[in-house]
């Protein structure tokens, strides 16, 4: 996993989750921290701090956002195969 | 192009094609299948508790709202309490509650409404299942005092029911001394001895009776030891 591709979100107990961007881009808040224009911390770094949110439910989230990337290939999977199969 | 496949041979795709479930969509889903364990909601936001609350029964709805303490639910709660008074006591009586209501400008919260209506309803249960345990008791107090019961009193001793044949009338019943004297009197007299003795002569011969039969079968005179009886023999040789 290149760095490039990485993203850093930082609980409220101060640990990290590195995650990919993709994943990390599921999130609308986070998309537009990393991809908004102008030279934030988060756009440099790479690394996105919620104080407000706790260790234990920024892993449900990351898991959450693994999760979704699944569930969307596979509905697009399922799509394919079902427009495969009508044609 | 051929023909679309039908729902049942693809199943899941469809279902599948709708947006992908947000992470509240999630959670929500997840707290509408666990309904039964939820009790205290704490500061969960009402926009969430009035997807998930409506899931309820009566009696979850009822533990939500007493375990949470400190909080009114009442903008999302009042609606389905509504909801179960009209489910259980009726349109009708609903309307009635909302009459009465109108009439009176007054406005109670539903789950108060519920829960007099069905404390009423429980009392008049308990006044008919009383006054019918009442009804059974009374008639079963009136079965059992028609009943025969065994009574330890005996009837007391009475001098006319001692009461024989003549001559074997006894001494026990007399009481006084003149009387007694006179009863003796009689009992020793000669009439009663006679009868005494006719009566004794009468069992021994019937007494004797059924040997004489046998005797006179075998024609002669002889003497049987089988039979200690002097009247047997005197029998025998008379003949």
């Amino acid at each position: 996993m290149k760095k490039e591709d990485t993203v850093k979100l930082i609980s409220a107990e101060g640990f990290e989750f590195v995650i990919d961007k993709e994943a990390a881009m599921v999130s609308q808040t986070i998309r537009n921290m990393l991809t908004s224009p102008g030279s934030f911390a988060e756009t440099e770094h790479g690394e996105v701090t919620f104080p407000e949110i706790s260790t234990t439910i920024l892993e449900k989230i990351c898991q959450y956002f693994y999760w979704s990337l699944q569930y969307a290939r596979f509905c697009f999977l399922l799509l394919i195969f079902w427009i495969g199969i009508s044609v | 192009m051929r023909n679309m496949p039908n729902k049942r041979d693809i199943g899941v795709p469809f279902l599948t094609m709708r947006k992908t479930p947000s992470l509240v969509d999630l959670c929500v889903e997840t707290a509408i299948d666990n309904v039964r364990y939820i009790g205290d909601v704490g500061e969960t936001d009402l926009h969430l508790l009035d997807r998930i609350l409506p899931h309820c029964t009566c009696d979850q709805l009822m533990h939500v709202e007493n375990c949470t303490k400190g909080r009114d639910l009442t903008p999302v709660t009042d609606k389905l309490w509504k909801k179960f008074y009209k489910k259980e006591f009726g349109e009708k009586s609903l309307n009635v509650v909302i009459e009465r209501m109108k009439e009176n400008k007054v406005a109670f919260r539903w789950k108060q409404l519920y829960e007099a209506k069905v404390r009423d309803l429980t009392e008049a249960e308990k006044k008919t299942s009383d006054r019918l345990k009442q009804l059974y008791q009374k008639e079963d107090a009136r079965k059992q005092s028609r009943q025969t019961r065994l009574c330890t009193k005996t009837p007391p001793s009475s001098n006319k029911r001692s009461f024989g044949s003549g001559p074997g009338y006894g001494l026990s019943g007399v009481k006084s001394n003149l009387m007694k004297k006179a009863k003796i009197d009689f009992l020793n007299s000669q009439e009663v001895k006679n009868l005494a003795a006719m009566r004794k002569n009468a069992v021994k011969k019937t007494y004797s009776a059924a040997p004489t039969i046998r005797g006179a079968f075998s024609g002669k005179d002889y003497t049987s030891t089988s039979f200690s009886g002097k009247d047997y023999t005197s029998t025998l040789k008379h003949r």
